[in-house]
């Protein structure tokens, strides 16, 4: 597992772009849904979530604002840049390519001479 | 609002400098775990578990909370960074004061000293220029009252160092020299030979400094 945390975790700001391509966002729903997109067997700490948010933000490809809660906690929104999207995008397409070579680069048969 | 999240946050956030950036991570925190809360309370958890889930779930805040101090560090003066390491420690030892009040301070202060020290040498040497005419034209001694510009040099340099609290090799051997100076000069009147002192002084100088250097390399 820790493996695929490690896989998952140096992708990310590629996972929230992608939840925020077709909609503004905040972080407890980003998370929930990766929750249940994953099947139940992967979250965001709060730290990595937000890290990756002020990444994001700095380099152009979100931006934020404050919700106008009345109850409760304000919520900070985010919504993606056209930057970000052709960020998204090349990230998909790298991830997608390196899939390819990394599954031809493992698939073998395996011998158990013992 | 759940008082126990509430709580839980303002003792992680405690010690850092109140500034709006971290204020903006504190309270998107505290939302999003009051929200992720009374989501599991809602799925039928009990309180008890549904408050582990959501602390356990923060991760590594205190580095993210360290990287947004350092960047607004970086935006304040960049001689700050060599000193990082130990002022993040100081700093979450500190109850009060952030981090840009107290290097604002220490500039000021050093700013302060400098302008002290500037005031008093630039009213010194007028000085000495007029205890110069004045020694020379009442004693008609030329030839020694020229000496009066060496002392004055070695006082600005005791004047420097003393405001900078660091006596420098140089201070103790110029300060020595003008010294020992007047005691043999007095003592045995050999006002003629006495200010070779000086030439063995900048000898010394020169020596300490080579000597320095050596060991330095």
């Amino acid at each position: 597992m820790s493996i695929t945390a490690d896989l998952i975790r140096g992708h990310t700001e590629t996972i929230i772009l992608a939840h925020l391509f077709n909609q503004e966002s905040y972080g407890y729903e980003i998370n929930k849904s990766i929750q249940e997109k994953s099947g139940g067997k992967y979250e965001l700490k709060e730290a990595t979530l937000y890290g990756a948010f002020r990444r994001l933000e700095e380099s152009g490809s979100i931006t934020s604002y404050w919700g106008d809660e009345t109850t409760g906690a304000r919520r900070r929104y985010y919504r993606i840049t056209e930057q970000g999207k052709r960020l998204f995008l090349d990230n998909r397409k790298e991830w997608k390519e390196a899939q390819v070579i990394i599954n031809k680069l493992i698939q073998m048969e395996v011998n158990n001479d013992e | 609002m759940n008082e126990k999240i509430q709580r839980y946050v303002d003792d992680i956030f405690k010690d850092v400098p109140q500034k709006r950036r971290i204020a903006e991570i504190r309270e998107e925190l505290l939302s999003n775990m009051c929200e992720k809360y009374e989501d599991l309370i809602s799925q039928g958890k009990s309180e008890e578990e549904a408050y582990s889930i959501v602390v356990s779930g923060i991760g590594d805040i205190a580095s993210l909370i360290d990287d947004v101090v350092e960047v607004d560090r970086q935006s304040f003066t960049k001689t700050a960074i060599k000193n990082k390491h130990s002022f993040i420690k100081k700093k979450y030892l500190k109850e009060d004061d952030s981090f840009a009040e107290e290097y604002k301070e220490k500039i000021s202060m050093s700013d302060k000293t400098s302008r002290i020290s500037a005031a008093i040498i630039s009213a010194l040497w007028p000085l000495i220029v007029l205890i110069y005419f004045i020694a020379s034209f009442s004693s008609d001694r030329w030839d020694v009252t020229w000496v009066i510009f060496i002392i004055g040099a070695v006082i600005q340099l005791a004047i420097t160092s003393i405001i900078n609290k660091k006596l420098k090799v140089g201070g103790i051997i110029w300060t020595s020299a003008v010294v020992l100076y007047f005691v043999i000069s007095f003592s045995m009147n050999n006002w003629e030979y006495s200010w070779l002192i000086f030439l063995a002084a900048a000898a010394v100088q020169q020596i300490v400094r080579v000597y320095n250097i050596w060991r330095e390399s």
